[in-house]
């Protein structure tokens, strides 16, 4: 058998109010990854993510994380243990500077080192430490989601969790996030995201994810699944095959 | 930039030896107002955590200053020393802070300033009806300053110092808090809620700790209050004071941490400035207040951060 998977999900049910959209999904994370999950709009990709990270109580299923059972824990304690999330849209305070939405990624959680941190993260991110001053409303929508990407690295992650990062973004813009995160797969830390994109975010991706109707329908190396005629013609536009 | 960075400390200083010398030069009812400040100070800076930096509107700050002077009141005219009267007030308004935060989950903004309003008036009843407690409408008297290390603050001005003392180490304490995560939990809250929980903040509980802990600064500034004019009746607390309270953290600069330092220095020097014109000094006030609201979003602060910067104002 494989060493266990960094995530593992089994048969999530998830919902809300009397309606169930996700209704027993499963699917595997591995570390070192970046795996891609796509699927029509409503398919419940965002309820995945919303049920994994704690912000939806899962109402059946299992979610493990690191070889720990993390089903219904809070966004704190999951982000204590490494996994961070980037929801669809936007998710800044755009009232405060570049810096302080930084320093806000670690709200939940008292680091010594926080200054160190996020002035390593603003030398990394250039495009972000020419800016740490100015308001985050002042950024451009792919710098922006720069800031979010690099605010959740402010706690080393594992593995990060990220919703549609390239949604109203230029094709220029696209690329470069998802050079960034196909960069941090490089420095061991995996990720999980959604997107609409499906074909060049496949392309930059180790595993793709089909999620139809609440359930996996596929779970197979992004090659295979950029190759398959069916899911060309369901998701992709048609244009593959 | 050096001169920028001087600026702060320098500025503190000034007004740390005009606090500490100024008094000297006045007489008592100078001494008293100076005083007063010191106290309703305290009492908006408790209001600017909850409004200021978390973002919940309170319009029952007054009232928690009448639960902490009642509880001093009480307890010291039954000749317990004020520290205990202190001990009581602050844990009494966490509590009913903490009671009182729970609306908060359910309704945000004007609907919350009512939902406030409605407790501030339960508490000025429970003040003035409660007679058997409280003394109802004859109030309590002969309040007695406390004795500091053995040392009489009989006199105004050693008094005015005890004020001035406390004022100072609720500053600092605010200032830690909210250099710590609680203070960063606070101002994500205040942000935006839903994109704070995200960031691992447990937006329900932040909301009650914001009212909690405001709550009872509010009352500590009760508990210096009492032994300030050393006759409390009920009428202070109606809603009057909450929203005077209000005025002071909104003018100085909601969310700027010196805001309430200038908001009440205006609140309790404007009526003084302006007796020559009698009644009509509420109608200067009102307008200041308009246009603060209108022009000033960062209150008096505001300006101040905003000739340090330069055109965007950047908050923290
Ligand atoms: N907060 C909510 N309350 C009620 N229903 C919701 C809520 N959020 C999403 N839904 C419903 O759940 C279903 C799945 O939503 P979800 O956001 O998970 O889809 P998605 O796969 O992410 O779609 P998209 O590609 O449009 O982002 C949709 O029918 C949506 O209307
Ligand atoms: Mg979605």
């Amino acid at each position: 058998m494989a060493a266990e998977a960094l995530l593992a999900v089994e048969d999530l049910v998830a919902g809300y109010g009397p309606v169930t959209i996700l209704r027993g999904a499963s699917l595997e994370v591995a570390a070192g990854t970046v795996t891609t999950v796509i699927g029509p709009n409503g398919a419940g990709k965002s309820t995945l993510m919303k049920a994994v990270f704690g912000l939806l109580p899962p109402r059946g299923g299992r979610v493990r994380f690191a070889g720990e059972e993390i089903t219904g824990r809070s966004p704190r304690e999951l982000l204590a243990r490494g996994l961070v999330f980037v929801p669809q849209g936007r998710n800044l305070f755009p009232e405060l500077s570049v810096r302080h939405n930084l320093e806000l990624g670690a709200a939940a959680f008292a680091l010594s080192d926080l200054d160190a941190r996020v002035d390593a993260l603003l030398a990394r991110f250039p495009v972000l430490g020419e800016r740490a001053g100015m308001q985050a409303s002042v950024l451009s929508g792919g710098e922006q989601k720069l800031l979010e990407i690099a605010r959740a690295l402010l706690l080393e992650p594992r593995l990060l969790l990220v919703d549609e990062p390239s949604l109203g973004l230029s094709p220029k813009m696209t690329r470069e996030i998802f050079a960034i995160l196909t960069a941090l797969r490089d420095r061991g830390v995996a990720v999980l995201m959604i997107e609409q994109n499906a074909k060049s975010a496949l392309g930059i991706s180790d595993v793709g994810i089909v999620l139809d109707q609440g359930r996996v329908a596929l779970q197979a190396p992004a090659g295979e699944i950029l190759a398959d005629p069916r899911i060309g013609r369901l998701f992709l536009g048609g244009g593959l095959a | 930039m050096s001169a920028g960075r001087l600026a702060g400390p320098a500025i503190g200083l000034a007004v740390t030896i005009l606090l500490l010398l100024l008094p000297l030069t006045l007489r008592g009812y100078g001494i008293y107002l100076m005083s007063l400040w010191a106290v309703l100070t305290i009492a908006a800076m408790g209001l600017n955590l909850t409004l200021g930096y978390a973002g919940q509107v309170s319009l029952a700050q007054g009232a928690f200053v009448g639960i902490g002077a009642y509880a001093a009141a009480l307890l010291t005219t039954a000749g317990w020393p004020l520290a205990l009267g202190m001990a009581v007030g602050v844990g009494l308004g966490l509590i009913v802070g903490w009671l009182l935060g729970y609306p908060a989950l359910r309704v945000q903004h004007h609907y919350l300033a009512f939902v406030t309003l409605g407790a501030n008036t339960l508490l000025f009843l429970v003040f003035r009806n409660e007679d058997w407690l409280t003394g109802g409408v004859y109030g309590i008297p002969g309040i007695p300053r406390p004795r500091i290390f053995g040392l009489a603050t009989d006199d105004p001005l050693v008094f005015y110092y005890f004020c001035l003392a406390m004022l100072l180490l609720v500053t600092l304490a605010l200032g830690l808090l909210l250099r710590s995560p609680w203070g960063r939990a606070f101002e994500a809250l205040r942000e935006n809620p839903v994109r704070a929980e995200s960031l691992g903040i447990d937006t329900r509980r932040y909301t009650l700790l914001a009212f909690a802990i405001g709550s009872a600064v509010g009352s500590l500034a009760g508990t210096v209050y009492a032994p300030l004019v050393q006759y409390i009746d009920p009428y202070p607390f109606a809603l009057g004071m909450s929203l005077n309270l209000l005025l002071m953290v909104v003018v100085g600069g909601s969310g700027r941490f010196f805001g309430p330092w200038l908001g009440a220095a205006i609140a309790v020097l404007l009526p003084e400035w302006l007796r020559f014109s009698e009644g009509l000094y509420l109608v200067f006030y009102a307008l200041l207040v308009i246009l603060v609201l209108v022009f000033l979003p960062g209150g008096l602060m505001g300006i101040a951060e905003r000739l340090r910067l330069g055109r965007r104002p950047v908050a923290g």
